[in-house]
This record gives C-alpha cells, sequence and structure tokens, in this order.
C-alpha cells in the first residue's frame, strides 16, 4: 500500500471509526457477552478476555465467528493472537470493515 | 482386523481401501482429495526424504502443524520406518515447543509453513520437511526398511511440562493399534462414513479416535479448515459428514448457537414444544423422535450425523439429554494420554448419560480401595511404556501394570464409569485441556514481585464455561523486592503483582492463563520435605 492510499485508508477509517463508535462498541460488546454468557454490564473494553473473562481458543474462535457473521467480514483465526481485551475487538472489526470497504470501492 | 503395528496398520487399509478417499480439505470452492494410494504414494516419498535427513528406526521426529492432511501422512510416513513421531502442539509459544524438541532429542521435523518459525534457529532447522513439498518430493522408490515390532516405541506425547522439566508420555506400536483396534469394534465404521477431523490432532483422543481408528476402516476424513461453528456446520453440510470428535465446550457452542437463531426468529415456544414431546414419546413409548421433530437442525448439520464422540472433560448430562432429544446422539468416552488414550466409552448400543461408558476391550478397570468411591485404576495393552527420561515419576502412576489415573469415579452394577473427581492437582480446563499447578508456579516463581506461590483449579461461577475450572494463584509477594522498590502498601503491592501476572499471561500459551490471584502474607504453610500443602490451603479458601 502507498503511503497516500494508505492514508486516504485510515482516513476513511477514522469517518468509519466516528460514525459507528458508539454502535459499534456496543453493538460487538452484545455480541461477546452472548457467546461468552457474561452479563454486559460485567465487560469492561480494558478487561483481559483470556484472564478476566475466561475466553479461551475455541470461544475465541466462536467470537470472530458471531462477527463474521454479523458483519459480513472474515476474522482471520490466526488474529486471536493480537487480541487481549474487547477494545482490541472493537479495533480488529474496523480495520476489517475498512478493509471491506476498500475492496468494495 | 489382524494388525499389530502403525505400519501394518497402513499396509491393510492401503490394500483393502486403495480408490477409496482417505483425507480431504476444503481449497477454494472445492475439496483437495487423497485416496489412500495418493496417500501411501506420499508416505514414501516423505520416508526417502528422511531417510536421506539421517532418520533411522528409533529416531525422533518432530511433528507441528495445523490441522490438515499432511499431519497423518507425516505420523504414518515416521512410525512405519520405525521411527518415533513427536507430535507437538502448535498451540504453544515457540519457547514452550524448544524445550520439548530438546528433551526428545528429535533428529529431524516435519512442519508446515505456518510453524516453520517454530524450528528456526533451532538443532533440526536444517533437518526439516516442509509439509507444503510433499508433493514435491522426489520419488526415490521404496526405503529400505527396518523391521517394526508390536513392542517398538512409536511415539513420543508431550502434556504441558510440571517444573520446567517436560513429561514425554512413551507410547508403543502396542499401546497404540491395540487401542485403536478396540475402539474400532465397538463401532460400526467403514467406508461410507466421513469423520470431520476439528480437534488438534497432536492431541492423543484425536488421533486415534479421529484418525488412526478411521483410517483402518476405510473411513474418509474431512480435515475442518477453520473452527468456527458455521465453517464446521458447512464442512458437515457440504461433505456429508457422520460422525465427528469434539470436545464438550464445542456442542455447548453448537447448541448455543441453535438457541440463538431460535430465540431471533422468534421460534422459542415451537422449540419447546418440540422438546416436550420428544420427551413425552421418549418417555411413553421409548421411542427417540427427534430426529423427525428436528429435522431442521439436522439438515443444518448436513443431515447424515451418526453420532458425536465427546472427550477431553466432563460432558454436562443436560446439553448430553438436550442433544438426545434433538436425536442427536453425543458419546461420551474417558482416557487420558497415558492409556493412547481411551479406557471407557459409550457406545450407540449401550449409553448411559452422565457415565463415561463401560470399559473397551481388553481393558481392565477397578477402583482403588475397598470403598465403592475412590482412584480409578487402568489395566491394558494401551497403557504407556513410562514418561520418557523420567523413571521415578512413572513408577508413581504405574504400579504392577495398573496405571492410577488420578481420576476419582465408581463403577454401577452395570459397569458403567462415573467420574466423581481427581485426587491429582491437575486443573483441567472447559477446552479439555491440562493445566499443571507445579509449571504456572514455576513461572510465577520467577517473578520479582513474587517469593512463592500456590496455584489451583476453581469452579469458573458464570459464563459459558461456568462450572468448569480455570487457574487461580495464592502469591506470597517478596517483601524484600517490596522494600528495594520502597512500594510497601497492600494496594500499591497488589497492583505491582497485578501488572508482572498480566504481563506472564501475555507470554502463556492462553489456557494457561491465570485467571486470578489472591495475596497472602504469611508463608504457605509445607509439610517436611518442603512440600506445599495444598490441600490445606484449598480448604483454608473454600475452593473444592
Amino acid at each position: 500500500m502507498t503511503n497516500a492510499s494508505h492514508r486516504s485508508a485510515s482516513a476513511r477509517g477514522d469517518k468509519l471509526k466516528m460514525s459507528n463508535e458508539g454502535t459499534l462498541s456496543k453493538e460487538i460488546k452484545t455480541l461477546v457477552s452472548k457467546v461468552i454468557k457474561i452479563p454486559e454490564e460485567k465487560i469492561d473494553q480494558s478487561a483481559n478476555l483470556f484472564s478476566d473473562l475466561g475466553v479461551d481458543s475455541l470461544l475465541g474462535v466462536e467470537i470472530f465467528a458471531a462477527l463474521d457473521k454479523k458483519y459480513g467480514i472474515d476474522v482471520p483465526e490466526d488474529r486471536l493472537k493480537d487480541v487481549n481485551t474487547l477494545a482490541d475487538i472493537i479495533k480488529l472489526v474496523e480495520d476489517q470493515l475498512v478493509e471491506k470497504q476498500q475492496k468494495q470501492n | 482386523m489382524q494388525v499389530a503395528t502403525i505400519k501394518e496398520l497402513l499396509e491393510q487399509s492401503v490394500a483393502s481401501f486403495s480408490k477409496r478417499i482417505a483425507f480431504q480439505i476444503k481449497d477454494g470452492f472445492d475439496y483437495r482429495k487423497l485416496t489412500y494410494t495418493d496417500v501411501d504414494r506420499l508416505i514414501k516419498k516423505v520416508q526417502a526424504q528422511l531417510t536421506s535427513l539421517g532418520v533411522a528406526k528409533g529416531d525422533r521426529v518432530a511433528l507441528i502443524s495445523e490441522n490438515r492432511p499432511e499431519w497423518p501422512i507425516a505420523y504414518l510416513a515416521v512410525t512405519s520406518l520405525g521411527a518415533i513421531v513427536v507430535p507437538l502442539d502448535a498451540m504453544l509459544n515457540k519457547e514452550d515447543i524448544l524445550p520439548l524438541i530438546n528433551n526428545a532429542g528429535v533428529k529431524a521435523g516435519i512442519v508446515s509453513q505456518k510453524y516453520i518459525g517454530y524450528i528456526t534457529a533451532t538443532d533440526i532447522e536444517n533437518q526439516k520437511i516442509v509439509m507444503e513439498d510433499f508433493g514435491q518430493l522426489p520419488e526415490l522408490g521404496t526405503t529400505e526398511q527396518a523391521e517394526v515390532y508390536a513392542s517398538d516405541v512409536a511415539s513420543i506425547v508431550y502434556t504441558s511440562g510440571t517444573t520446567g522439566v517436560p513429561k514425554g508420555i512413551v507410547l508403543t506400536h502396542k499401546n497404540i493399534v491395540s487401542n485403536v483396534v478396540s475402539v474400532a469394534s465397538l463401532f460400526d465404521f467403514g467406508p461410507k462414513d466421513n469423520f470431520l477431523s476439528v480437534l488438534p490432532l497432536h492431541h492423543a483422543f484425536e488421533t486415534t479416535a479421529g484418525f488412526l481408528a478411521p483410517f483402518s476402516l476405510g473411513c474418509k476424513i474431512t480435515y475442518a479448515e477453520s473452527l468456527k461453528s458455521y465453517a464446521i456446520l458447512n464442512n458437515m453440510q457440504k461433505s456429508s459428514v457422520t460422525v465427528m470428535c469434539g470436545v464438550p465446550l464445542l456442542y455447548q457452542l453448537f447448541y448455543d448457537g441453535i438457541m440463538r437463531e431460535v430465540e431471533e426468529k422468534k421460534l422459542g415456544k415451537l422449540f419447546s414444544l418440540l422438546f416436550f414431546l420428544s420427551k413425552f414419546v421418549k418417555h411413553v413409548i421409548g421411542l427417540n423422535i427427534g430426529k423427525v421433530l428436528f429435522k431442521i437442525i439436522h439438515k443444518k448439520f448436513g443431515g447424515k450425523i451418526r453420532f458425536f464422540v465427546s472427550g477431553g472433560a466432563a460432558l454436562d448430562p443436560e446439553l448430553a439429554l438436550n442433544f438426545d432429544l434433538m436425536g442427536f446422539k453425543i458419546l461420551q468416552g474417558y482416557g487420558m494420554t497415558e492409556s493412547a488414550p481411551i479406557l471407557t466409552c459409550n457406545t450407540l448400543k449401550h449409553n448411559k448419560i452422565g457415565s463415561v461408558g463401560r470399559a473397551i476391550p481388553e481393558v481392565k478397570i477397578k477402583i482403588a480401595g475397598t470403598d465403592p468411591v475412590g482412584e480409578i485404576l487402568a489395566f491394558g495393552p494401551n497403557i504407556m511404556k513410562g514418561y520418557y527420561k523420567q523413571k521415578e515419576l512413572s513408577s508413581r502412576i504405574l504400579i504392577n501394570g495398573w496405571l492410577y489415573t488420578g481420576d476419582v469415579g465408581y463403577l454401577d452394577e452395570e459397569g458403567y464409569l462415573f467420574i466423581t473427581g481427581r485426587t491429582k492437582d491437575v486443573i483441567v480446563t472447559a477446552s479439555g485441556v491440562n493445566v499443571y499447578p507445579d509449571e504456572i508456579e514455576f513461572a510465577l516463581n520467577k517473578l520479582e514481585a513474587v517469593k512463592e506461590s500456590c496455584v489451583f483449579g476453581d469452579k469458573v461461577k458464570e459464563g459459558i464455561r461456568r462450572g468448569t475450572e480455570e487457574v487461580i494463584a495464592l502469591i506470597v509477594p517478596d517483601t524484600e523486592y517490596f522494600e528495594k522498590i520502597g512500594r510497601t502498601g497492600d494496594e500499591s503491592i497488589r497492583n505491582e503483582i497485578d501488572k508482572e501476572v498480566k504481563e506472564l499471561n501475555k507470554r502463556m500459551a492462553d489456557f494457561k492463563r491465570i485467571a486470578g490471584f489472591i495475596v497472602r502474607k504469611e508463608e504457605l504453610p509445607k509439610t517436611r520435605l518442603k512440600k506445599i500443602k495444598r490441600f490445606e490451603l484449598k480448604k483454608e479458601l473454600g475452593v473444592k
């Protein structure tokens, strides 16, 4: 990716982020809560999914599967290693959505 | 089936099922398929390459990859050459893998491109075969091979190491093949069956039940390209899967997925009625009509499922019952890597929900002592030779040929085994992975803030993993260290420990991560031999 296209992707990402920030975070929190069966109010954005919320690799993959279904994306299972918190998941989805939008354009 | 070694098992399967499909995996929109003959051809190529790398009978060969057809091909190539396969958990970090490679003293490695980095800068960096290259390996004809005997070692399987010393379980051809033959005799598997392989292949349960047993009977094995539930279901639909081995959490995820969809489509009342009807008919006339009532769910699973097998951790009887009412059988089994691994199993004819089934052929199960409930002991041709280079540890678990499982349970009047607890300190997570407390303590005690620690499993109180175990640590702070850095307040000490534990968690495989810790100022109680009195501490904390 060139610097220019990187900048424009990043700008699009920021726009997407700003328009969706509240909704996206809330939606993802609801989705994670449903998969791991822990009430939303007990899930903190910065809580560690693995040590604080008991997510293991199988559950992590299932969270990704739920994200795929909801947003029409394909989060690679390998990315589980980069994810520690709910905030990381939100960031990952934002990136995937930007990528999806770029492909569509 | 008259086979005594993995080599004979391979030869018999190739001769009997030559043109049938042995392995397949999704590749783009289609499946990449390998017949039993294709598998045999690739095995010969890999064996020739292993020989050119100097691998001979008795040498150890590491195997690291994701689930794919090349994994079983590599396994069969190594073992039927008389060499010893060392299957490693690809989910571990490189720093966890290296001590295992060193402990086993491996001479070569077979890896997929994805895990090539695991052996970079090791002794076997230039002694490797990459799975993606199997097809391009030269045809060197049949390699001259040594005789392979039933008593020869076929595999060393590592479970989580303890106190930094890896624990390798040594399994002979007899151990593995006897288990395969016994399991295969309990089910009418055949070439019409298609197994979906989802559990990691290095896990002895998947090696025996998901790979060697179906391979010995000419079945087709489909490797799931992803563990995402929709991908698994897609595989089931596209390739008419008939059998799958899984861990309880996987079945729970399937069930939750079904129920979420029912809720979204506002079909809750209809489903409650169907469950009621299924239960009523089963109770009154003893007929399971779940398959008819829940036809739509069966369609989601591809419509051809004969049964599921569950192992690795305890299956919630209520979940098994709900699947049963929908017309799906989840057959629970029990075993451990030390027994290659299956000891007991429910079958289609003899299935008691809540139990782990009856002893499989050739295996004897008894309860230690005179009380009906006690430690489960097992005896049979599948019981391991011992732990690799650990005679003392082996003699503690193998006494007069009996395997002291460390699990506690009872046998009912019909011989079904029920498991009620454990004598050992091992923590079993929801995914069926064992975590050894002393391994975590070893890592914790290395932290600057920690003087000593005691790790145990505590029941998860909420969420999908409720009732299963998670890793909890009792930590005694190193007061000298805290004085040195000028932090003495309780909260300050706790925060520092929290920071170090979080850092440690990042370096450990996810199943080993510490879910919580308790700070204890007093020294941990110990025996005269300086062993931590875990039982006393657990009692003090109210942990069962």
